[in-house]
């Protein structure tokens, strides 16, 4: 049961997107030059991009170079569709147990994909502002990249319950999607895979 | 738990994947699933809010917020299972329910099952005589008011959400504010395009009056018949009414240079809305329209310049741009342009043009007479004198290549990822290539020396 597409018709929609790069270590020289010479801006820790207007917006190929030159959370929202994408390091056995979970379909769940020595985690939700807002109050972004940081380490401990959490929303709507997975109610959730259904629950 | 109820100012309709909603107040079109489009007929009634593990759940918070659900104003109607009599209308004048909606002809997905706009060309005459107009001054004894009142019923029935009238000059055609009103009171949103020299106080009056609720000024540059200081005075007038104002800005090689100082000056009038117009081959071939179109086409140079300037805008105007501008949003993300509902040139699938003398074309630059178009039998799909109008468009004749939903199109758009959301311009392709789903061959995303071809 889903809205397929909102558009603005007597105004013009003043939503914008963002996208918020985070690394967590600092980036290796090498890093920073190859990214200073993609995006042409300083290679900070926390890279931030802001566009207005239909016609605008980040190079499609962006966030998967970002995600592979040290980059590890990318947030981005775009007229209330929010994503995050995580890069971890490549783990066959966990990519096998991540691929169960995929459900993305029209930009929101889930799904994984591998680049290079990188495996790339997709979390897409339609959430309102003030959902997300009222979760981590004036620092939305920050918010939810520590949020994710913390799904990430989850993730590299081998508990799934961020992405559990993501099928639990989203799971069983695509055509395409894998066979469904056996969900067990019964294990609970981590403290960052509860606090992402309650937002995704109560956008 | 108090009752919800789909608003007052919803129409509904649906369509081959679900149905679509769109909000007269508002003007904000949602297209939705079939579960969730069942759930919206639901709501023509007072219901309680669902529980929190029905699917409609996570549904309701985002269509209350959009304005689509509204609290019912007695609740305990709902929750008693009572139900107020259909189409009746309560004593306060508002419309307690409404029939669930049901059209002629249902469409397949890919062309809708009407137009969500009819482009009404109200009339040909025209009190300017801007270079490189697509309107012809005359092609055969214009549609009556009588007559097109009754368009309007048949728009009605087929949900149809909005109206775009223009002309030639609108406000030249007797009827014109009868035809408006009467749209809006069958629950069609009219709005209007004119060149503004004959907007006065007490036409704005009239617009509002009936129920116009967007006006678009058409500023056609250098060569638009100095329309200038005329323009100004009739923004100062629309800016002060309550009616949505927009400006539609016809961007052509010459005008580029002084577009910063131009979008300056309009800001400065308080415009906030400016959609840019891409110029396009002349509709009805001619050796005047070839001539002005070679000269003030835009060229992959031009757009890449008129994109950069409309960058430097960010955030000060909202910057629209026509559907044959879509491929300036290439290095956008396809799934959020499908999101946001923006799909390109949509001629004969979404959207048609009717003309002055009740032609059906599928938009207002496909409209070539007999001996162009596919098999040389013209665009037009047939007179609204002769057929109706649900018919013409359930028939769609001579646009089965715009409503092929296997037919991709082709040349430098092959393997462009906003493909589906742009498609480049069809009118531009049949021009340029002699083939409607031919590339965009001006498209800035093309290799420079494409062709047409793939």
């Amino acid at each position: 049961m889903r809205i397929l597409s909102v558009r603005h018709t007597f105004e013009a929609d003043h939503s914008s997107s963002t996208y918020e790069f985070f690394a967590l270590d600092k980036l290796a020289p090498e890093q920073r030059a190859a990214v200073q010479e993609l995006t042409g801006e300083a290679p900070h820790r926390h890279l931030s991009f802001h566009y207005m207007g239909d016609w605008s917006n980040i190079p499609s190929d962006w966030t998967e170079r970002l995600l592979t030159l040290g980059y590890d959370v990318m947030v981005s929202e775009s007229y209330d569709w929010w994503a995050v994408h995580l890069s971890l390091p490549h783990d066959p056995g966990l990519a096998e147990r991540l691929q169960q979970y995929e459900c993305e379909s029209d930009g929101n769940g889930f799904d994984v994909h591998v680049a290079g020595e990188r495996m790339i985690l997709y979390f897409g939700m339609q959430l309102d502002y003030s959902a997300v807002y009222n979760a981590f109050g004036e620092d939305v972004f920050e918010g939810l990249a520590d949020l994710f940081e913390a799904v990430r380490e989850e993730l590299l401990a081998g508990d799934l319950s961020a992405v559990r959490a993501t099928y639990q929303t989203y799971g069983g709507y695509g055509e395409a999607e894998p066979e469904p997975v056996q969900m067990s109610t019964s294990e609970p959730l981590s403290k960052s895979g509860e606090k992402l259904l309650n937002i995704m629950e109560n956008y | 738990m108090g009752a919800w109820q789909l608003a007052e100012a919803v129409t509904l309709r649906p369509e081959a994947f679900g149905g679509m909603a769109f909000h007269r107040e508002r003007g904000i079109t949602l297209e939705v699933d079939a579960e969730a489009y069942r759930f919206l007929c639901t709501c023509l009634e007072p219901r309680p809010l669902p529980p929190p593990d029905h699917p409609a759940a996570r549904l309701v918070p985002q269509l209350a917020r959009l304005g689509f659900l509204a609290p019912a104003e007695d609740g305990r109607k709902a929750e008693d299972g009572r139900k107020a009599e259909d189409g009746r209308k309560a004593e306060d004048g508002r419309k307690q329910v409404q029939p669930v909606p049901h059209v002629p002809w249902l469409g397949d997905g890919f062309t809708l099952s009407a137009p969500e706009t009819v482009h009404l060309a109200i009339t040909a005459r025209c009190n300017l005589s801007c270079p490189g107009c697509y309107v012809p001054r005359f092609a055969g004894p214009e549609l009556t008011t009588a007559e097109l009142r009754g368009l309007v019923d048949q728009w009605a029935q087929m949900h149809v959400f909005q109206l775009a009238v223009g002309g030639g000059e609108p406000l030249l055609r007797e009827g014109l504010f009868d035809v408006l009103a009467y749209a809006r009171e069958r629950d069609i949103v009219p709005n209007l395009t004119t060149n503004g020299m004959l907007l006065t106080p007490d036409v704005l009056r009239r617009l509002e009056w009936a129920g116009v609720a967007r006006v678009n000024l058409s500023w056609n540059g250098p060569g638009g018949g100095g329309q200038g200081r005329a323009v100004a005075q009739a923004l100062r007038m629309l800016l002060d009414s309550t009616l949505q104002v927009g400006v539609n800005l016809l961007v052509t090689p010459a005008l580029l240079p002084g577009l910063p100082h131009l979008l300056a000056r309009l800001h400065a009038l308080g415009v906030r809305q400016v959609t840019i117009l891409r110029p396009k081959p002349p509709a009805i071939p001619s050796e005047a329209g070839a001539v002005w179109y070679a000269a003030n086409r835009l060229r992959r140079a031009d757009l890449l310049r008129l994109r950069a300037i409309m960058d430097s805008w960010q955030g000060v105007l909202a910057l629209e741009v026509d559907s044959a501008l879509v491929g300036l949003m290439g290095q956008a993300d396809p799934a959020a342009l499908r999101r946001r509902g923006i799909r390109g040139c949509a001629a004969g699938r979404r959207m048609c043009t009717v003309w002055p003398a009740g032609r059906v074309t599928p938009c207002s630059f496909l409209a070539g007479p007999a001996g162009s178009g596919p098999s040389g039998r013209g665009f037009s799909a047939g007179d609204v004198r002769q057929v109706d109008f649900a018919e013409l468009w359930a028939r769609g004749e001579n646009w089965n290549a715009l409503r092929d939903p296997t037919r991709q199109p082709q040349g430098g758009c092959t393997g462009c990822k906003v493909a589906s959301q742009c498609g480049g311009a069809r009118c531009v392709a049949r021009y340029e290539c002699g083939d409607l789903i031919a590339g965009d061959a001006e498209c800035p995303h093309f290799g420079k020396g494409a062709t047409c071809a793939s």
